[in-house]
């Protein structure tokens, strides 16, 4: 099974990537390039090796919700990129957008031809960021092909604080990094159940009750639902409904999801 | 092109008559920003103050077939902000306003005319600022640094502009108003920055605040050859160490500001290195350590560290007078601007002297280093066509020899018109065919900021002629 740890969210399938696995590290120029099909612990370990790493939360506390809802290790990096999955060091490293430094894609309007996102160096600013909508798309746009990172040194200090339970135990629950105004009542609100929360990153993982419905009540920068596939805004709904129209327009990624009811 | 007077009509009935300007002073004016190789005038300006206003005017100019451009302070140094097809200027001058501080989540929301360092003045007091500094701060405004993902001498450790927005007011070109945050889905507003005013007029943004870190440490050294100060460039990164800032100037960047401000360094100097470490204070004390560790370990001449906020400043001279210490040089100076990999720096710089020398014209490089963000400076006789001639062909040059070693055609002054025939190097017609399409996805037309970032756009080539003053 190629699909990397053959992690599943929502119903939804990932392209297997090709057989072929390529990996270029540079620590001098802190940037690595991955072909599709390596998972993130994989690449974390490959990494390593060179004294790098991704400062992905999942990977690098040994907080058990930290693995939640899976272990991010078992995601492929296309996978990782796709769900933009979230993690506890956001507020010091960013996410999957700031490290994603350019993509090759396999342009879903004319299939088997390649298009280069973005570029192979920490800065640059030629051209539409286009690898940026990839991060969090669900896969929505097409096949990513390779990946381009920027990476960081080991040595970086990894500062989240996570406390609370040792996870959340329902199946439905949320992942979110909310205001750290918001962080006091958030806590006074779903207290009782399970949560784990880094108060420095504002990070929080707690499940849904089954009656109360907190998380929306604290809308903050990220929200991640296990149980299934986050709302958008309007704006952004509309983007993306335009989007398809220009990058998948016969809808062959991921074609159900997002739909209007 | 319709008259001025129906343009003025029309846009009054929109906005008003007193936020309208034309006449031969304001086509003067904003003919084109701080790269004034190009040039085209506007037929009027307005200067809205509200989303709803901006929002007016762009419906507007869509109905009536205008162009339109937005414009902050006019510094961009690609043509960004040139109204390529004349039209309508929409400056935010009077989008001037910080509309909410929101201290215990640490961001802000602002209008798009607000400068940079306002950003930051307006919440000094608490401890905490707007992590991109783009030289040109002072004056430089939020839309501009979104439009063109800004970065400056801490962008090595902070980022480039895109990751301290956390949400922010796009009026598209078809004058919709799209309230993009971040949250789940496709990055929207990473896509937005960055895009040169392209994809719409930003209004209003919620920036990130960052806190002013607790400890800072800056050490300057000098080498006495290029190589070794860029050789310790790549050496401080592999070592482990991420600086908040590492500059580099070479000895003609030195000799100008010697000229200019008096500056002491050894004569032997080739390069001088300026490195800073912010964080916790033990943290910190130990990343300049190592730093210093590798100056000796690459041969630095002299070494010195400040020892208080005034050192600090007086280190940090060389860097920030640079630009103004090369008007000593010669009458023209053109800045480049290009990336690449740091590790290829002392391949990259021995190319760029060799471009010089080979096209017998004067470089000087003062530069972010630790972002492999190259700026050879390019100083000559701008009354001498054949100088004038030879810089631009060693500017395509040293472009080039950027993408060979696997860089970019520009790091962070934007393809504007500037760079259009170099997209060619970087991108193939397939790559660019497909970022025409990430652009139609805004319902972007041809009006919005047109013939800017992708060449060979409909109804733009014939217009180059005319922007660099050769047209008959
Ligand atoms: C002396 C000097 C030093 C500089 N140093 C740096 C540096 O260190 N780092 C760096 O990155 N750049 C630097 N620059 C370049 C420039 O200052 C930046 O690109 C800056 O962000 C431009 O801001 P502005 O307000 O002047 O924008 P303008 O020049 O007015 O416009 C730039 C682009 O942004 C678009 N735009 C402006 N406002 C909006 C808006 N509200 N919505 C949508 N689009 C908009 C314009 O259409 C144009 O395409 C420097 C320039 C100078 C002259």
């Amino acid at each position: 099974m190629a699909r990397g740890g053959d992690v599943r969210f929502w119903g939804l399938d990932f392209p297997e990537p090709l057989p072929e696995r390529e990996a270029e590290i540079s620590a001098a120029d802190l940037v690595a390039t991955f072909s599709a099909g390596w998972t993130l612990g994989e690449v974390q370990s490959m990494l390593r090796s060179e004294g790098l790493l991704i400062p992905h939360g999942g990977l690098c506390l040994e907080h058990p919700a930290s693995q939640w809802p899976v272990r991010a290790a078992d995601l492929t990096l296309e996978q990782a990129i796709g769900f933009d999955f979230p993690h506890a060091l956001g507020h010091l490293y960013g996410g999957w957008t700031d490290w994603v430094l350019g993509l090759t894609v396999e342009d879903a309007n004319s299939p088997g031809s390649e298009v280069k996102l973005g570029s192979r160096v920490v800065k640059s600013v030629a051209g539409y960021d286009g690898q940026k909508l990839f991060c969090g798309a669900l896969g929505a746009f097409g096949r990513i092909v390779s990946v381009t990172l920027r990476v960081y040194p080991l040595s970086v200090p990894l500062h989240a604080d996570l406390r609370g339970s040792g996870g959340p135990p329902s199946e439905d629950c949320v992942l979110h990094r909310v205001r750290p105004a918001d962080l006091a009542a958030l806590e006074a609100t779903v207290g009782e159940h399970a949560l784990a929360l880094d108060r420095l990153g504002a990070w929080a993982v707690y499940p849904l009750g089954q009656k109360e419905d907190p998380p929306l009540r604290f809308a903050g920068d990220q929200l991640w639902r296990y149980g299934q596939v986050p709302e958008l805004n309007p704006a952004a709904r509309r983007l993306l409904t335009q989007a398809k129209v220009q990058l998948d327009p016969n809808d062959q990624h991921q074609p159900a999801l997002w739909r209007p009811a | 092109m319709p008259t001025t007077d129906r343009l003025r009509d029309g846009l009054a009935r929109e906005i008003g008559a007193e936020r309208i300007l034309s006449g031969p002073s304001v086509e003067r004016t904003y003919e084109s920003d701080a790269y004034n190789v190009d040039r085209s005038q506007p037929t009027v300006v307005v200067l809205p103050e509200s989303t709803d206003e901006v929002a007016k005017v762009v419906r507007w100019c869509r109905r009536e077939g205008i162009p339109f451009t937005a414009r902050g302070a006019g510094t961009g140094l690609s043509g960004g902000a040139m109204p390529a097809l004349g039209g309508v200027v929409i400056s935010t001058k009077k989008l001037n306003r910080i509309l909410e501080i929101d201290l215990p989540n640490r961001r802000m929301r602002a209008q798009a005319g607000v400068t940079n360092i306002a950003l930051s003045k307006a919440v000094a007091a608490h401890g905490l600022h707007f992590a991109p500094d783009p030289s040109s701060q002072t004056v430089a405004t939020l839309g501009g640094n979104i439009a063109e993902n800004s970065g400056g001498p801490h962008t090595l450790k902070y980022g480039v502009t895109a990751p301290h927005i956390l949400g922010l007011t796009l009026i598209d070109a078809e004058g919709e108003i799209l309230e993009l945050e971040r949250g789940f889905g496709p990055d929207w507003i990473g896509m937005v920055v960055g895009s040169e005013g392209t994809l719409g007029v930003v209004t209003e943004a919620w920036v990130r605040l960052t806190p002013v870190p607790e400890h800072v440490e800056t050490a300057l050294a000098c080498f006495g050859t290029v190589r070794e100060a860029s050789e310790c460039v790549s050496a401080i990164i592999s070592r482990g160490v991420l600086p908040a800032a590492l500059e580099m100037m070479d000895r003609n960047i030195l000799m100008a500001l010697r000229a200019a401000f008096g500056l002491e360094f050894p004569d032997a100097t080739q390069a001088m290195l300026l490195v800073e470490c912010d964080g916790p204070r033990e943290a910190c004390r130990q990343e300049i350590e190592a730093v210093e560790q590798a100056f000796r370990d690459f041969g630095a001449i002299t070494q010195q560290r400040a020892r208080d906020a005034a050192e600090r400043a007086k280190l940090w001279t060389a860097r920030k007078k640079g630009v103004g210490a090369m008007g000593r040089l010669a009458p023209s100076v053109v800045t480049h601007d290009g990336v690449i990999p740091r590790s290829k720096l002392p391949e990259m710089l021995d190319a760029v002297y060799e471009i010089a020398a080979r096209y017998q014209i004067g470089v000087a490089n003062l530069f972010h280093a630790g972002d492999g963000n190259l700026h050879p400076c390019f100083y000559f006789d701008d009354r001498d066509p054949r100088q004038v001639e030879a810089v631009v062909a060693a500017g395509t040059e040293v472009i080039q020899k950027c993408i060979e070693l696997g860089g970019s055609v520009t790091g962070e002054h934007g393809i504007g018109v500037e760079k259009l025939d170099l997209m060619g190097l970087m991108f193939s017609p397939g790559d660019l065919a497909y970022q025409a399409r990430l652009k139609e996805i805004f319902g972007t037309n041809e009006l919005c900021n047109p013939c800017k970032v992708l060449p060979n756009q409909r109804g733009c080539q014939e217009h180059r002629l005319r922007w660099r003053g050769v047209a008959t």
